[in-house]
């Protein structure tokens, strides 16, 4: 039984847990979607704890919201958007937080480390910092632009995909992802020069 | 010309969405399947959902109390219409009853001084 649960589709494996409330079935389809997501919204929140947080509230939403999933959609789709949203409401939560907190400092708008790679061109080129420039980058570009270029260049997702997570037109899609990936070559304009 | 520049802007894009790819992958922590599984057979699905409904019934109640209060206390201490109707009538008609008491008085007065005319004229044999 564990075997042919193992070589089912994602729509397979949810529709034996919807029909028969397999837990196993739901357990296959955690471990083929906790790494994904972890690495998704990880880039997107840019923090390990909440990102592990989100990442279990997804899977929780998934457990007790299993009915709501419907076959004619990918269950990829479904899972990344639970994420997603779960993720936005994380960074929202964190805006909030910033606006009524006492200390209001100034260390998230300029990255210290990137400042000092900027003045030592020559560690630019190392693979963890220049991988944690990229992150930082990452993080700050606008939210809306940083999710489908994570979903798109780093989830390897297709343009359709992305659209029926995000619920977006293709050409909105696209558009943003430019516009993202522009962003982020003027923030790391020093790595990417000729 | 264009297509130099646009080519260079390519290869900028091209070199991004390649460092983008190969950043590396974050797994889940080790613990993360059996946390969430503990999580699930304790029914332990977080404060969001409890949170939820007492939040809903005491929003619902409370301004509903307030003002139903509210409209008990008016009833209470300030008096109604018809209330005050019933004191103008209480006035009037202690006003009309005083009115016929007076009248009621001039009269047997009257009846008394008539009486006395009387008295007067019989002790005069007239």
């Amino acid at each position: 039984m564990s075997k042919q649960l193992n070589q089912l589709t994602d729509e397979e494996l949810i529709k034996e847990f919807q029909d028969n409330n397999t837990l196993e079935a739901y357990e296959y389809l955690v471990k083929r979607y906790k790494d994904p997501l972890m690495n998704f919204v990880y880039r997107f929140v840019g923090d390990r704890d909440s990102c592990t947080d989100i990442v279990q509230e997804t899977m929780i939403k998934f457990y007790l919201n299993k009915d709501s999933y419907r076959s004619f959609a990918k269950f990829s789709t479904w899972i990344y958007t639970i994420a997603a949203n779960l993720a936005k409401n994380e960074l929202k939560r964190r805006k909030r937080r910033v606006i009524f907190s006492i200390d209001n400092s100034d260390d998230e708008k300029s990255p210290q480390i990137e400042d000092k790679m900027f003045q030592a061109p020559d560690k630019a080129t190392d693979g963890e910092i220049k991988n944690e420039i990229i992150q930082k980058a990452l993080l700050k570009v606008k939210p809306v632009y940083r999710e489908v270029v994570i979903l798109r260049d780093i989830q390897d997702l297709s343009y359709e995909e992305i659209s029926d997570i995000t619920g977006l037109a293709i050409g909105t899609v696209k558009s943003r992802i430019n516009r993202g990936r522009l962003q982020l070559q003027k923030l790391l304009k020093n790595i990417y020069k000729e | 010309m264009d297509n130099f520049y646009n080519h260079n802007e390519n290869n900028k894009q091209s070199d991004l969405i390649k460092d983008l790819k190969s950043l590396p992958k974050i797994d889940a922590p080790e613990n993360f399947e059996f946390n969430l599984m503990t999580r699930i057979q304790n029914k332990n699905f977080g404060i969001e959902t409890n949170e939820k409904t007492k939040f809903s019934l005491f929003k619902f109640f409370a301004p509903s109390a307030a003002v139903v209060t509210v409209i008990i206390l008016f009833f209470i201490f300030y008096p109604k219409g018809d209330q005050i109707q019933n004191q103008i009538a209480i006035q009037k008609s202690v006003g009309d009853s005083q009115k016929v008491l007076s009248s009621v008085n001039e009269k047997s007065n009257e009846f008394a001084s008539n009486k006395m005319a009387v008295r007067t004229l019989n002790t005069q044999g007239l």
